[in-house]
């Protein structure tokens, strides 16, 4: 049968299926939390591994995903680029979870957003090298060029735009603690992903309003 | 996850793999590092893509392959190259244009 769903690749299905498992989880901790079933410490905890679950689920699957391939850059640097951010957030999730696991809270936290930030750095920077040698023309002819279909680079698009925004979300719940301060940064960084997000709903959508 | 393991056991496939870390490669480009037919070449690439190790994109007459491989599946792939890993009765791997060892 011909679903919906036929058209993405296996590796962006697991990814997808995987996000909204997780993102389900978190929903019934909260809710189990709210109903006073579980402890806020115990919440906070299962939480915190449930972000590195998820950092783990896409770091894994990122270079299977390509998001870089179609970017017109050089398609050997642009695999590599994605294996090193695959990584980095594999090792940024394992970390997590044991400190989530093993740490005492306050530090568990702390420590989750220090390094979450640090991997947000690394892959921005890596990602950042690409784009300039993209720019400045630094490709070899004789490379082939590797893609993705449009639905599946789409669908990976916008997967990848919700983890940053969840990702960089829990890093500033875990570094800032409770108070107006957090509350400012939450509604700056909801209008600034909420900006970003319509630029990459424009590009993505260019070549449908240009016919 | 068995497909996977089968395409690692065998240290063709695995040579196949190391060539695409540096670049991808045509079907013709990969089958001239092997002394082997094409149509074991091509069985090989079957394997791979199977497993969801390798991408393949037609391009005019030729078929590009490229690497795919998530970071668990990076990681077995080194364990499996540092462990000689292979399971019994997988083909020998035969590299052309590979200096003898011997003096």
């Amino acid at each position: 049968m011909n679903t919906p769903l036929a058209r993405y690749s296996h590796p962006v299905k697991m990814a997808m299926f995987g996000l909204v498992g997780i993102s389900a989880a978190m929903a019934a901790v909260v809710f189990a939390a709210r109903s006073s079933a579980i402890d806020a410490a115990t919440t906070k905890r299962i939480l915190g591994l449930c972000v590195a679950a998820m950092v783990v689920l896409v770091g894994n699957f990122l270079p299977k995903l390509r998001p870089l391939s179609s970017s017109g850059a050089d398609p050997t640097k642009a695999i590599a680029t994605e294996l090193l951010a695959g990584r980095t957030l594999v090792f940024a999730g394992i970390a997590d979870a044991g400190l989530f696991l093993f740490a005492p809270l306050q530090l568990a936290r702390f420590a989750s957003g220090v390094i979450g930030v640090c991997a947000i750095a690394i892959i921005l920077a890596s990602v950042a090298s690409l784009a300039l040698r993209s720019f400045s023309g630094e490709r070899s002819a004789a490379e082939p060029a590797v893609g993705i279909s449009a639905a599946n680079r789409k669908v990976v698009v916008y997967l990848l735009f919700a983890f940053a925004y969840a990702f960089a979300c829990a890093c500033v719940a875990f570094l800032v603690d409770e108070g107006t301060q957090r509350d400012a940064l939450a509604s700056w960084m909801t209008i600034a992903y909420t900006v970003l997000f319509a630029v990459l709903f424009a590009m993505m959508n260019r070549g449908r309003s240009a016919r | 996850m068995n497909l996977v393991f089968k395409a690692l056991s065998d240290p063709t496939r695995r040579h196949v793999l190391e060539l695409l870390e540096k670049r991808p490669m045509s079907a013709g480009d990969l089958a001239e590092h092997f002394e082997v037919s094409k149509p074991t070449m091509s069985a090989h690439f079957a394997v791979l893509r199977e497993a969801g190790l390798i991408s393949s994109q037609r391009q005019g007459k030729s078929v590009v392959y490229a690497l795919q491989l998530s970071v668990l599946e990076d990681a077995l792939l080194r364990f499996a190259k540092g462990f000689g890993w292979r399971l019994q009765g997988a083909t020998p791997v035969k590299l052309k244009n590979v200096p003898s060892t011997r003096s």
